[in-house]
C-alpha cells in the first residue's frame, strides 16, 4: 500500500483524468451533433483541457516556484 | 592511430557508410514495391538523413547518452587525448564553449568566403549587358546560393560570437548544456557540405527564398539546399535554448539584469526570436521537401494547396530574422563604443530594453513583406505602423552610441574604425524601400547595407576586438587599418552604384539586361567594388593567420576594458574562472573614479581599475 | 543547505528551464501546422473521417498521461515497483495509440489520399504527431530497461521527470490536434 503522500497524489491523478475525459466527451458531443460554427467552442474546450495537463501533470508552476527539488 | 581518433574523420567515414546504407535500403524497398530502383530525390533524401545520424554517432555525439542508457559510469567524455596536438580538439566533438565558438566562427568565415566567390563570379556576368559566359539558370543558381549561404554564414557567425562570449561575460564556467551545444555546432558541417554539393547537383534558380511553384520543379540542388538550411535552423534553435538557459540561470553572483553587458541583452533578444520563429521556416522548407518527395499538396492549387501559404510561413521567420542577423552586431557596437570612447555607455537601461523592443517589434512587422504579395488591403496600415515601431528602439541605440562618443576621448583603433563604418552603413540601410522599387537593385543595395552595417562590419570589429583574448596575440594594427580602408571603400563602390541602378530600373535576379537602358557603366563600377571587397578579405585572412602565429603576445586586457572576459588571462583558462567573480557594479563605468564591474577573489591578476 | 545540495537544485532548475524552452519551441511547430490546416482547408472535414476512432485514441493518450503521472509520482516517493508498472502501462498505451493512428491512415489512404486537400493536412499533422509519440516511446523505454533497476531515487529522478514531461507535451499537442482534424465543421 503506497504511503499517504503518494496516495493523495495518485487520487489527484484520477480526478484530473476524470475532468479531462469529461471535457473530451463534451468536445465530442459538440463536434458530432452541431453541424457548423463550432470552432470557437472547441478552441475554448481545448484550452481548458490543456491547462490541467500543464498544471497538474507537467507542474508548470515549478518555473516560477523553484523552491525545492521535486515539489508539486 | 591518432588520425582515427579525430572525431571528424570518424564522423565522415561512418557518415558515408550510413549514407550508402540508407540509399541501398531505399533502393531495395523501391524494387520491392515494384518501382525503378533509382530515383534521385527520395533515394538521396533518405541517404542524407541516415548519413547525418550515422555521422553524429561516429563523431561521438551520442556517446554520453548511450553510456547513460547502458549505465556506464558517467565520466566526462574526453574529446581529445593529451597526446594529440592542440588543434585536434577543434576537429573533434569538444564540449568547451570556447572551442565551439571558434569552430562556429571559422566555419562561418569559410561559408561567407565561398558565398562571396559565387557572387563575384555572377557579378562578372552582370557587369555588362548581354550574356557573357553564364546561362541565366546558372546565374540564378549562383545568386541564390550566394544568398542562402551568406545568411547561414551570418547565423553561424552570431552563434560563434555568442558561444565564445556569453559564458565569459556573465561569469560562468561553460554553457548550461555543453553537449547539446556541441551537437548544435556539429549539425552545421553537413549543411555546409550539402550547400557545396548543391551546385553540381543542378543548383536551384529560385532565389534564396525558394518560393513555390518554381522550387517544386527545381533540380536536385534545391533539395540539398532545403535539407541544409533545415539543419542550420535546428542548430540555431538548440543553440538559443542553451543561451537563454545559461543567461537566466548561470550569471555570477551580483550580476543583476541591469548589470549585464549589452551584448548579453542582445543575445537574449536574438535567442528568443530564433527559438520561436525558426520553426516556421523549418516547417515551410520541410513542407516543400515533402511535396517534392511524396506529392503532398501544400502549395499545389490542383491538390487543394496554396502557394501564398509558403510566403506567409517563410516571412513569418524571415522578417524577424532580419533582427536575428543584426541584433548581436548592434550588441557588439555597444560593447566597443564605450571602451574606445572612455565614457560610460549613454542610456544603458534604454539600450538594454530597446534590444527586447526590437525583438518584439520584429515579431509583428512581418506583414510588410506581404506588400507585393497581395495582402489584404486593411492590414496594410497597421503593418506600416509597426514597421515604424521597430525604428524607435533602433534609433535609441544609435543615439546612445553617438552620445557616448560625444566629447569622449576617442581612440581610433581598428575595432573602433569598424564600428564607425558599421553605424554609417547601417544608417544608409535605413533608407526605406518603396513599393515601386521592389525587386530592383535598390532592394539589393538596401538589404546589403543593413547586413553589412548590422553584421559584417560589427563582426569584423568583434574579431579585431577580441582576437587578443582568443589567441593571446595582438593583430597587426597597420594591416588592420589598411584592411578597414579597402573594405569600407569597397563597400561604398559596390553599393552606392546599386542604389542608382535600382532607381534606373535594374531588376534583380537577371543575368542579362537591355543595353539601351545605359546601365553598363555603373554595373561595371559595382563589380569592381565587389572585387575590392574580395581583396580586403584577403588582407584580413593574411592578418589573421600571420598574427595568430607571430603576433606580439597580448596582455590580459589590452584595451583596458571592464567587462569580465578581460579580467582573466589571454587566452582564458580552460574553465574560464578559477574562482567565480563577484559583480559589484556597471560594466561600463569608464572615467568614473573607483568604478568596478567585478571582483575576482584570489585570482592572479586583480581586476583593473579603469579611469 | 549544504553547498552540494544547492548545486544539485541549480542543475535541476537549469534542466527544467531548458526542457520548457524546447517545449515552447516545439509548440510553435505544432501551431504552424494547425495554422496550415485552417489556411488550406478552412473548417472543412470529409464525412468519411472516423470520428469514433479518433475519440477512442484520444482517450487512450489521455489515459497514458495519467499512467505517466502515476509513474513519476511513485518514483518521487521511492516506490519503484509502482513506477515501473506505470511506465510499462504508458508504453503499452502509446503503442495502442500508434496502432489506432495506423488504422486511421489505412482508411485515409482510401478516402482522402495524401495528394488531396484534406489528405495533405491530415497526414502531415498526424504524421508529425506520431513521430513525436515514437520518440517519446523510445525515451520511455530507456527508463524501464532491465539495467535501470534501482537507478532512480526520490533524490535523483530527473530523467524520469524530463521524459514524462515530454510525454505530457505530446498529449497536449494532441488535445489541440484532435478537435482541429476531427471535430470542426
Ligand atoms: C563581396 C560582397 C558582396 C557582393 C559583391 C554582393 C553582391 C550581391 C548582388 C549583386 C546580389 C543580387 C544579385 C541579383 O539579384 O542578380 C546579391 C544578392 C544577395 N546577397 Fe550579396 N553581395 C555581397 C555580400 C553579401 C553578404 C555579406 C550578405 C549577407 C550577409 C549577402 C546577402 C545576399 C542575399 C541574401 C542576396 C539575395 C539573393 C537572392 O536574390 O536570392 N551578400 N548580392
Amino acid at each position: 500500500m503506497p504511503e499517504p503522500g503518494l496516495r493523495g497524489k495518485l487520487r489527484l491523478g484520477y480526478i484530473v483524468l476524470g475532468a479531462l475525459i469529461a471535457i473530451k466527451i463534451a468536445e465530442y458531443l459538440v463536434g458530432t451533433t452541431i453541424p457548423n460554427g463550432v470552432w470557437p467552442f472547441l478552441t475554448i474546450l481545448a484550452l481548458v483541457g490543456a491547462w490541467p495537463i500543464l498544471y497538474y501533470f507537467m507542474h508548470i508552476n515549478q518555473l516560477w516556484h523553484p523552491k525545492s527539488r521535486h515539489d508539486e | 592511430m591518432t588520425f582515427w581518433r579525430l572525431g571528424i574523420i570518424r564522423g565522415i567515414v561512418v557518415g558515408l557508410a550510413g549514407s550508402g546504407l540508407g540509399m541501398g535500403v531505399t533502393m531495395l524497398l523501391r524494387i520491392a514495391l515494384g518501382l525503378t530502383a533509382w530515383k534521385a530525390g527520395p533515394v538521396t533524401a533518405v541517404g542524407t538523413v541516415v548519413g547525418i545520424l550515422f555521422y553524429l554517432a561516429g563523431l561521438g555525439a551520442f556517446k554520453y547518452w548511450l553510456g547513460w542508457v547502458r549505465r556506464r559510469a558517467a565520466e566526462e567524455p574526453q574529446a581529445t587525448e593529451p597526446t594529440q596536438p592542440h588543434w585536434a580538439r577543434y576537429l573533434s566533438f569538444d564540449i568547451n564553449h570556447k572551442t565551439i565558438g571558434i569552430q562556429y566562427l571559422v566555419t562561418s568565415l569559410l561559408v561567407i568566403i565561398v558565398a562571396g566567390i559565387y557572387q563575384l563570379i555572377a557579378r562578372l556576368e552582370t557587369s555588362q549587358p548581354g550574356l557573357q559566359f553564364l546561362s541565366p539558370n546558372t546565374y540564378n543558381s549562383l545568386v541564390s546560393l550566394h544568398g542562402i549561404m551568406m545568411l547561414s554564414g551570418v547565423l553561424l557567425g552570431i552563434a560563434g560570437m555568442m558561444n565564445y562570449l556569453v559564458p565569459l561575460m556573465i561569469g560562468a564556467r561553460d554553457m548550461a548544456f555543453p553537449r547539446l551545444n556541441a551537437i548544435s555546432y556539429w549539425l552545421t558541417p553537413p549543411a555546409v557540405l550539402l550547400f557545396l554539393f548543391s551546385l553540381p547537383a543542378g543548383g536551384f534558380d529560385t532565389g534564396w527564398t525558394a518560393y513555390p511553384p518554381l522550387s517544386l520543379r527545381a533540380p536536385l540542388g534545391m533539395q540539398l539546399m532545403l535539407i541544409a538550411f533545415y539543419l542550420v535552423g535546428w542548430s540555431s534553435i538548440l543553440g538559443s535554448i542553451n543561451f537563454l538557459t545559461t543567461i537566466f540561470k548561470m550569471r555570477a553572483p551580483g550580476m543583476s539584469l541591469f548589470r549585464m553587458p549589452i551584448f548579453i541583452w542582445a543575445t537574449i533578444a536574438t535567442a528568443l526570436l530564433q527559438l520561436v520563429f525558426t520553426q516556421f521556416v523549418g516547417i515551410a522548407f520541410l513542407m516543400l521537401l515533402l511535396e517534392r518527395l511524396t506529392g503532398l499538396g501544400f502549395f499545389d492549387p490542383d491538390k487543394g494547396g496554396n502557394v501564398i501559404l509558403f510566403q506567409h510561413l517563410f516571412w513569418f521567420y524571415s522578417h524577424p530574422a532580419v533582427y536575428i542577423f543584426v541584433l548581436p552586431g548592434l550588441g557588439v557596437i555597444s560593447e566597443v563604443v564605450p571602451v574606445f570612447s572612455r565614457k560610460p555607455l549613454f542610456g544603458y537601461k534604454a539600450v538594454a530594453i530597446s534590444s527586447l523592443g526590437i525583438a518584439f517589434g520584429g515579431m509583428i512587422v512581418w506583414g510588410h513583406h506581404m506588400f507585393a504579395a497581395g495582402m489584404e488591403e486593411w492590414l496594410r496600415v497597421p503593418f506600416m505602423f509597426t514597421t515604424l515601431l521597430v525604428a524607435v528602439p533602433t534609433g535609441i541605440k544609435i543615439f546612445s552610441w553617438l552620445a557616448t562618443m560625444w566629447l569622449g576621448k576617442i581612440h581610433l583603433e581598428t575595432p573602433m574604425l569598424f564600428v564607425i563604418s558599421a553605424i554609417v552603413v547601417f544608417l544608409i540601410g535605413g533608407i526605406p524601400v518603396d513599393l515601386y522599387i521592389h525587386d530592383t537593385y535598390w532592394v539589393v543595395a538596401h538589404f546589403h547595407s543593413t547586413l553589412f552595417g548590422g553584421f559584417v562590419f560589427p563582426m569584423m570589429a568583434a574579431i579585431h576586438f577580441w582576437f587578443p583574448k582568443v589567441t593571446g596575440r595582438l593583430l597587426d594594427e597597420r594591416l588592420g587599418k589598411r584592411y578597414w580602408t579597402v573594405m569600407t571603400v569597397g563597400f561604398l563602390v559596390t553599393y552606392l552604384p546599386m542604389f542608382w541602378l535600382g532607381l534606373n530600373g535594374m531588376r534583380r535576379r537577371i543575368a542579362d539586361y537591355d543595353p539601351a537602358l545605359g546601365l553598363g557603366t555603373m554595373n561595371t563600377v559595382a563589380t569592381i567594388g565587389g572585387y575590392l571587397t574580395g581583396l580586403a578579405m584577403l588582407l584580413f585572412f593574411i592578418n589573421l593567420v600571420v598574427s595568430a602565429r607571430r603576433g606580439a603576445p597580448a596582455p590580459a586586457n589590452p584595451w583596458h576594458s571592464q567587462t569580465l572576459e578581460w579580467q582573466v588571462s589571454s587566452p582564458p583558462p580552460e574553465e574560464n574562472f578559477v574562482t567565480i567573480p563577484q559583480i559589484v557594479g556597471s560594466p561600463y563605468g569608464y572615467g568614473i573614479p573607483g568604478s568596478r564591474h567585478a571582483l575576482i577573489p584570489m585570482s592572479s591578476q586583480p581586476p583593473e581599475e579603469v579611469s | 543547505m549544504s553547498r552540494a545540495t544547492t548545486l544539485v537544485i541549480n542543475r535541476l532548475t537549469i534542466k527544467r528551464l531548458g526542457l520548457w524552452l524546447f517545449i515552447l519551441s516545439e509548440s510553435f511547430l505544432f501551431l504552424a501546422l494547425l495554422v496550415v490546416r485552417f489556411y488550406l482547408q478552412g473548417v472543412q472535414r470529409p464525412t468519411e473521417l472516423n470520428q469514433p476512432l479518433g475519440f477512442v485514441i484520444s482517450g487512450i493518450l489521455l489515459l497514458s498521461s495519467l499512467t505517466a503521472y502515476r509513474g513519476e509520482s511513485a518514483i518521487a516517493y521511492g516506490d519503484e515497483k509502482l513506477f515501473r508498472r506505470n511506465i510499462l502501462f504508458t508504453l503499452g498505451l502509446g503503442i495502442l495509440f500508434l496502432v489506432g493512428v495506423g488504422i486511421e491512415w489505412a482508411e485515409g489512404f482510401r478516402f482522402f489520399p495524401p495528394a488531396s486537400g484534406f489528405g495533405t493536412v491530415f497526414f502531415t499533422l498526424t504524421g508529425f504527431h506520431a513521430f513525436h509519440v515514437l520518440t517519446g516511446l523510445l525515451a520511455l523505454l530507456t527508463l524501464v530497461l532491465p539495467g535501470q533497476k534501482g537507478r532512480f531515487t526520490p533524490e535523483n529522478y530527473w530523467a524520469v521527470e524530463g521524459i514524462v514531461k515530454y510525454w505530457h507535451f505530446v498529449d497536449v499537442a494532441w488535445v489541440f490536434i484532435f478537435p482541429t482534424l476531427y471535430l470542426v465543421s
